[in-house]
């Protein structure tokens, strides 16, 4: 070790600023440490992070070292579109879900009621919001959480029996998750917003686009999402917020197998239509991926990697692999951004609401901050800040993904794997991007949002005491 | 007013409208804007906001449209000449980051440094300080409140990786002339210095410094590095480090008395040491020191002139008392025109402060103080003097979420002003520190204060004097001959000597009582 007195002086200031502005007042060349207590201000949990977890640390690292190379080597397709209640396993006709962890009816936000009440009208079980409210209230609808059915519902994540979703399927493991489709600006599984417009669409994809996109599908492997992150990653997409490059390259996959299909011209036209009309097409595709893949180191003994992670607008969910299905919840948080008219603010929006974010625990979205200046820019930053957001995530993740390059980032790949020690250690939790949705349903902007801390603290403490430690 | 702007078949993206649209919006004298391609969506937009006209209506999804709700004509101008300015590329992005998140980041982007500065608070600067160590960087911890068990198992993991571990609670250091926390740029030279004690550190560098000597480096230890728990860990690196260091001639150590054990093994590796060792365990024992074969002064001023005669090869400096009597007692017969009153500092350096209570006892004053001494009587409270009286007022009771006073010195008005308030006080003794990382104008700060006072104390007839003990040098960031002038112009007597400050201020106290020393 070099003897400080010889050496010429170089510091990382780690605290106040005072003594960074005073070293570079003499030219010592001085990196400075924004710092933030770690484990969330807890010293006690700190400690306990640092030195209480020897006993099990060798299998751990080696159970997230397995569970990321699963991870990365994961080979997500998508497969199919097929009605909810012939794929989804206990998707019994009066079973209805929304997005985010569980929630009782009594705590759940008005726009995911509303849109559990507009599937209960999409089913024919009730003619009327009135009538569908005494059926809930009756208990005789099952209302749960999409993610505890291996369903990823994006922003109200209202999913019904007779709904179409999109079934993705992870080569390696076989496991399958399943998104509902991009319905366009007005829509019953994102917003929350059920009209007759929304059932007229509804009824369209389920009856004539579903199945015909489908039969497509069906002739061919399946299409390989994987492949197409990896390039949109190259072409400004962050997979969440912005997905333009990968709809465009998806257009481009799915229109030859369209057209070797049978199908008759004017159903063909219809679904060019429907995927030239919204890029935002991929972005169910990207969701029901991330899940199939997370699906496969769901109850990994001893792996702290993050395979779930939602909101219901009220509740923010996370589940960690060794875990298995416990849910940790906080508050869900409110997103910081842009909205898309001047009229709006704050507090037409509601909390985080969705489990879109279930990308960024795949290594997209906000991880991919690098891959997406575009994105960045949304909120009013450079490509620096970017790359910088990346690099945070790096501090809470098992590795990159090189199967998804970034060019800012040197080509390396997104941090990837997030674990649940290392936000503990250093209090920074996952960012995740998504779209702003007002208390009405409908998207009024698109930002950003930081996880609550208190979640993950739970969850510490849940893997503690799994393993007999003492936090 | 309203006004509606379409620039046909000239196309940006949303998102770039989007973030446009809001540094637009802040513009002055513009209410409201919208930048946007004419698509449908959009115009629903401008319909909701009550801004789309017909000119709008007729727009294409290939045209920009610019909505502006605004105060006047004019106002459109501004604003076309934002948006083309940001058009074309608006202010470059900035220099990349600056501020890292965590420390493994900051070390992965300079994986050269090899000192790591922690300021956090103490439940956490252990953790951050084992991080740096076990990333191979010496430690310099300016935070207080880590536990004991901590420091120990700190001290012994530097000690094992062969780092130097600075405090925890260490204010000061010097290393190859760059200062560390809060201390002067004293000039380079011969001298050595470890110490458990940053004001004492501060003042030896700065008598060297002035006396035209110079500092190889200063190693601060922390206030807790001599107790028997720690056990002058990191003073016996520092002392290793000085003795193998070619620059270094003389060393000085400095602290309060260590605990009886670590003051035994200290004073053996003192004995063992190649260099001549100046020891200055401020209020402790001089016969063992010097059995151990090493100097013992009798003020930090000592010290520092006893290491200079060293280096010169000169005969050295016998006690500095009879010096202050000559010099000093004039000045303070010249401030003892009136009778009674009673002395009281205000002290930012601990060290400053204790050695301004062993001057005083010495002159045979009673000193109450909020000072560990087992010289000094104790205080009720130290928000309240009593008698003669030295208060540290970088105490935790003083400082409890606020910055140390050597940063802040503000903390010291209210107490100058609540001493000068108390018909009691005769002279109120103070120290002001400069430097790096002090405050950029301290004297500026109490100068006012000690003017208000001795303005106040005039027209109610009370005789009271300012004496201070001014701390700094040439190189500092603070012109320090300014600082001085600031301080004398306030009206008061300033020594950039800390025993001398104190002398004075104690024997014009005694004069005033008409005591004999």
């Amino acid at each position: 070790m070099s003897n400080l007195l010889n050496s010429t002086l170089s510091v990382i200031n780690v605290g106040l600023s005072h003594f960074a502005d005073s070293l570079d007042a003499q030219g010592i060349p001085t990196a400075r440490v924004k710092w933030s207590p770690p484990a969330g201000g807890d010293p006690v949990l700190a400690r306990f992070l640092r030195s209480g977890l020897q006993s099990i640390a060798q299998k751990v690292e080696e159970a997230n070292a397995r569970a990321f190379k699963h991870i990365i080597n994961a080979e997500p397709y998508w497969v199919g579109i097929k009605r909810a209640r012939d794929v989804v396993p206990g998707m019994e006709p009066n079973v209805i879900l929304h997005s985010g962890p569980p929630i009782s009816w009594d705590r759940m936000a008005p726009v995911q009621q509303k849109g559990i009440l507009g599937a209960v009208q999409h089913e024919k079980l009730a003619e009327d919001e009135a009538g569908a409210l005494r059926l809930v209230e009756s208990g005789a609808i099952s209302v749960r959480s999409a993610m505890d059915m291996g369903v990823a519902g994006a922003g109200a994540g209202i999913v019904s029996p007779s709904m179409v979703v999109n079934v993705c399927r992870e080569r390696n493991t076989g496991k399958e998750a399943y998104c509902v489709p991009f319905e366009g600006r007005v829509g019953l599984g994102v917003w929350g917003v059920y009209n007759p417009e929304v059932e007229a669409t509804l009824h369209r994809i389920e009856t004539v686009l579903g199945p015909a996109i489908d039969k497509a599908l069906a002739a061919s492997d399946g299409i390989p999402v994987r492949n197409i992150i990896a390039q949109g990653l190259q072409m400004n997409d962050d997979t969440h917020t912005r997905q333009t490059a990968e709809g465009y390259i998806l257009v481009s996959e799915i229109i030859p197998l369209l057209l070797q299909a049978d199908l008759s011209n004017a159903i063909l036209q219809e679904c060019v239509d429907l995927f030239v009309s919204s890029e935002r097409w991929f972005h169910p595709l990207g969701i029901a991926s991330a899940l199939s893949v997370l699906k496969g180191i769901k109850g990994m003994e001893y792996c702290t990697l993050l395979c779930t992670m939602c909101g219901n607008a009220v509740d923010y969910g996370i589940q960690v692999s060794c875990l298995g299905d416990r849910w940790f919840t906080s508050p869900s948080p409110y997103l910081t951004g842009m909205y898309l008219s001047p009229k709006w603010s704050q507090k037409d929006a509601v909390p985080w609401m969705g489990d879109s974010c279930i990308v960024e625990a795949y290594g997209l979205g906000a991880f991919s901050g690098a891959a997406a200046p575009a994105v960045i820019r949304l909120r009013g930053g450079s490509y620096q800040d970017g790359i910088q957001q990346s690099e945070e995530m790096k501090q809470i993740t098992t590795g990159v993904n090189y199967n998804y390059p970034i060019p800012l980032l040197g080509f390396s790949g997104p941090p990837t794997g997030i674990d649940i020690l290392k936000v503990g250690m250093t209090g920074i939790t996952p960012l995740a991007h998504g779209g702003i949705i007002s208390h009405q349903g409908g998207q009024i902007g698109a930002g950003v949002v930081r996880l609550p801390f208190e979640c993950f603290r739970d969850a510490i403490h849940g893997v503690s005491e799994r393993y007999g430690l003492q936090a | 007013m309203r006004k509606t702007i379409i620039r046909a078949g000239e196309y940006h993206d949303s998102v770039f409208l989007l973030s446009i649209s809001k540094k637009l919006r802040a513009l002055p004298g513009v209410n409201q804007v919208v930048a946007a391609m004419g698509t449908d969506m959009n115009k629903t937009v401008l319909e909701d906001t009550g801004l789309l006209d017909e000119s709008g209506r007729a727009a294409t999804s290939k045209d920009l449209i610019l909505a502006l709700d605004i105060a006047e004509e004019d106002v459109a101008n501004t604003v076309l000449a934002e948006l083309d300015f940001c058009i074309a590329g608006g202010e470059s992005g900035g220099d990349g980051p600056k501020d890292y998140p965590s420390l493994d980041m900051a070390n992965a982007a300079h994986p050269d440094s090899n000192l790591v500065m922690i300021s956090v608070p103490g439940a956490f600067a252990a953790l951050e300080a084992e991080h740096a160590l076990e990333l191979g960087k010496h430690c310099f911890i300016f935070s207080d409140n880590v536990e004991l068990a901590d420091e120990v198992a700190l001290k012994k993991l530097g000690r094992e990786k062969g780092l130097l571990v600075m405090g925890p609670g260490c204010g000061t250091s010097l290393i190859g002339g760059y200062a560390l926390g809060m201390m002067s740029a004293a000039a380079r030279g011969p001298i050595g210095i470890v110490g458990a004690s940053g004001s004492g550190i501060h003042q030896m560098a700065m008598i060297i410094d002035r006396a035209g000597g110079g500092i190889s480096h200063a190693i601060g230890t922390g206030g807790r590095d001599l107790s028997d728990e720690v056990g002058g860990s990191t003073m016996l690196a520092g002392l290793e480090l000085l003795e193998q260091d070619p620059e270094t001639k003389v060393l000085i150590l400095v602290s309060k008395p260590p605990a009886p054990a670590t003051m035994q093994r200290i004073l053996e590796r003192v004995r063992q040491c190649s260099k001549p060792v100046i020891v200055h365990f401020l209020g402790g024992d001089p016969e063992l020191v010097r059995k151990a074969g090493a100097l013992a002064p009798e003020t930090l001023e000592h010290a520092a002139r006893m290491a200079m005669a060293l280096v010169a090869g000169e005969t050295l400096p016998a006690s500095p008392y009879e010096d202050y009597a000559r010099e000093l007692d004039p000045v303070a017969a010249s401030l003892a025109k009136a009778g009674g009153g009673s002395l009281r500092g205000v002290f930012c350096g601990g060290t400053h402060a204790e050695e301004a209570a062993l001057v005083l006892e010495r002159l045979g004053l009673t000193v109450h103080s909020n000072l560990p001494l087992p010289c000094c009587a104790s205080l009720k409270s130290p928000l309240q003097s009593e008698g003669d009286c030295i208060i540290d007022i970088g105490d935790e009771i003083f400082t409890q979420g606020k910055p140390h006073p050597v940063i802040e010195p503000s903390i010291i008005n209210p107490r100058i002003i609540q001493e000068a308030s108390d018909p009691q006080t005769g002279v109120i003794l103070l120290d002001i520190l400069c430097g790096f990382g002090a405050h950029p104008d301290p004297a500026g700060v109490v100068g006012d204060s000690i003017s208000q006072v001795l303005r106040e104390a005039k027209q109610r007839g009370q005789e009271l004097a300012v004496v201070v003990s001014l701390c700094g040098v040439h190189n500092d960031p603070q012109d320090v001959e300014g600082q001085r002038r600031t301080l004398e112009e306030a009206g008061a007597v300033v020594f950039f000597n800390n025993a001398q400050a104190a002398y004075c201020a104690g024997k014009t106290i005694l004069l005033r009582r008409g005591e004999k020393q």
